[in-house]
């Protein structure tokens, strides 16, 4: 009897593991089909080229705007419960030259910018403002 | 009893296997249809060289002194050092007049990358940068000059992961 018990526990045990496993690889999978498909992906990608080649083509002294309505009014129900935090969609490495925009929080698409400038950014009110300063 | 949990065992790793397979296979698919990178040399190859055309209007540089470097470029336009060394930008400068009595080249890069422009034109070979072409007019001691600017640019982003961010 009791060995039984054992055997149908080992089973029990091997099945929940069994199952387990498949719900975290299709969860994942989940995740990752969900967010390509929304076109999250092309939008890190978008924004990243679009604000390296504004960053690109302007000059010392110069603050660029770059409405974003579209982009936050999308992921709004995000942005509220803090899955995405709105100071981290953009970082800019002014070392390297190098933009990072994210909507996720896992990864960050990156782009290489080749003006040499300071830049400060800033997401306020709907809008992306770039100061743009001397190094 | 034994060969039955034995074989239980094996289908169990058999069907994992199967799981990989396919989760391997949706991903390749969704990852071939939605992670196409937007292709943004063309734009990246204007921007370059409406950045020199600027630099050299603004006489920021003077091309006609003897032995101007691709470190002047670098320093008086307010490029990153390694903007013309990664093979991943070139910019080709032609200075001439319109009697072709005096004629100066200047390359910022790999020449190679032009070539491959113009392999690129015949073949649409995609691995091959994208090229952007013009010309202005500069007026140096009452005399008039033709100065050429092609750029090239291979430039494309990479996903990284958050934590690999300083």
């Amino acid at each position: 009897m009791f060995n039984m018990n054992k055997k149908g526990d080992e089973l029990l045990m091997e099945n929940i593991v069994f199952l387990i496993l498949n719900l975290v690889i299709f969860v994942m999978l989940l995740v990752y089909i969900s967010n390509s498909a929304n076109g999250r992906y092309a939008e890190e990608q978008y924004y990243a080229k679009q604000i390296a080649s504004f960053i690109d083509e302007a000059s010392p002294g110069m603050v660029l705007q770059l409405d974003m309505r579209d982009l936050l009014a999308k992921y709004d129900k995000e942005i509220k419960s803090g899955k995405i935090k709105i100071d981290n969609i953009l970082k800019i490495d002014n070392e390297k030259g190098i933009v990072y925009f994210s909507l996720n929080f896992q990864t960050y698409y990156s782009y290489k910018f080749f003006n040499k400038v300071n830049v400060t950014s800033k997401i306020n009110d709907n809008y992306l403002f770039l100061h743009i300063n001397e190094k | 009893m034994k060969n039955k949990k034995a074989i239980e065992k094996i289908m169990t790793i058999w069907w994992f296997f199967i799981w990989v397979i396919i989760i391997v296979c949706v991903v390749i698919n969704v990852a071939i249809f939605t992670n196409r990178e937007i292709d943004y040399r063309k734009i990246d190859a204007t921007i370059l060289a409406n950045k020199i055309s600027l630099c050299i209007s603004q006489e920021k540089v003077d091309l006609f002194q003897d032995n101007i470097k691709e470190e002047d470029f670098v320093k008086n336009c307010s490029f990153y050092e390694d903007t013309f060394t990664e093979g991943i930008h070139a910019a080709k400068i032609t200075i001439y007049d319109k009697s072709k009595n005096f004629e100066k080249n200047l390359i910022l890069g790999s020449e190679d990358m032009f070539v491959q422009c113009k392999i690129k034109e015949d073949t649409k070979a995609n691995q091959y940068p994208d090229c952007d072409s013009r010309e202005i007019l500069i007026v140096k001691k009452t005399k008039d000059y033709v100065v050429n600017i092609t750029t090239a640019s291979n430039l494309f982003g990479k996903r990284i992961l958050a934590q690999d961010i300083k």
